[in-house]
């Protein structure tokens, strides 16, 4: 495939040949994996699962110092995406350490659903890390509340 | 109406946004693959990347040069180009199982700094708080790895 080419001159043409065949077959890759999971993420958001969900968490939000609410905030997080999460915060009109706090929690755990697949085209250990992901986001959450909020 | 409603929200609202995504990826992957290969095929690159010697590794910790590259993409740009990058190297199979992990530790808890801190500085958060403790937990996880993956190493040799 490669050219013969003398050390000296700069493959660049192959390089551009190469770089826009394999740009294009990973991001079909990437897309394989990622569009089922964005279908499946857009009609959860249609049912009340991101909800119940939420209320299922929100008496367990005061180990951060959060209140209820936040549990749909980081519900959302988590299964959706950064944006959806914002959207759904700020209504809830919340301090600027808490707001901080969440940023901090969902910064290290967010969007799990579609980067979790990716990670696991990419062939690293997809589940194993989402679980660090959640369990550090907790962690570090319940930590840096100490500092941010208090107790 | 209500059919027309629901076969919106339903299927052409979600095509819609797929088809925005897909636009997104393609137009940020292919020029940052191209400009991969680009960098690959410098002369200077391939001696400093331990190219032309397959079996150079960043001797302390194991890990394979080639683990720069996208952790850096991850770290500046987001998982999903990190990932690009990840399966455009993986052709060489340069990358070994510690390697992967090493990648997806830190770039799952830390990546897309920039937008993931902007986006809640711009709704009042406090920018530091939310990046410092997320840098020192994937650095914290990495180490972890590290750490065991000497022990391991030190166990084979005396065993």
């Amino acid at each position: 495939m490669t050219s013969p080419h003398p050390e000296s001159t700069y493959p660049w043409k192959a390089a551009l040949r190469t770089g826009l065949k394999t740009g294009l077959g990973t991001t079909f890759r990437l897309l394989k994996v990622i569009i089922p999971f964005y279908f499946l993420i857009e009609w959860l958001k249609l049912t009340p699962v991101l909800g119940w969900l939420g209320h299922f968490l929100s008496p367990v939000m005061k180990i951060w110092g959060l209140p209820g609410e936040a549990g749909f905030v980081l519900v959302t997080g988590n299964l959706v995406n950064l944006y959806a999460a914002i959207a759904v915060m700020i209504p809830l009109h919340l301090s600027v350490p808490q707001i901080t706090l969440i940023g901090l929690m969902l910064g290290i755990s967010h969007n799990i659903i579609v980067e979790t697949a990716v990670l696991k085209e990419a062939h690293a250990p997809a589940l194993r890390l989402a679980l660090l992901r959640l369990i550090g986001s907790g962690l570090v959450g319940w930590i840096v509340s100490k500092f941010l909020i208090g107790s | 109406m209500i059919h027309l409603l629901t076969f919106y929200s339903l299927f052409l609202h979600p095509l819609i946004g797929a088809l925005k995504l897909s636009l997104r990826l393609v137009l940020i992957i292919v020029p940052l693959l191209i400009l991969f290969e680009l960098i690959h095929a410098l002369p200077f690159w391939r001696r400093f990347s331990g190219l032309e010697n397959p079996q150079g590794k960043i001797r302390q910790f194991g890990l394979s040069p080639h683990t720069l590259v996208p952790l850096f993409t991850g770290i500046f740009l987001g998982i999903v180009y990190g990932a690009g990058v990840i399966i455009r190297i993986s052709r060489e199979k340069a990358l070994g199982k510690t390697d992967l992990w090493l990648l997806g530790l830190f770039l799952a808890t830390c990546h897309a700094v920039v937008e993931d801190t902007l986006i809640f500085v711009v709704v009042g958060g406090m920018g530091l708080w939310i990046l410092t403790p997320r840098i020192l937990l994937a650095c914290a996880l990495v180490s972890l790895l590290l750490i065991g993956v000497r022990l391991r190493k030190a166990k084979q040799i005396s065993s």
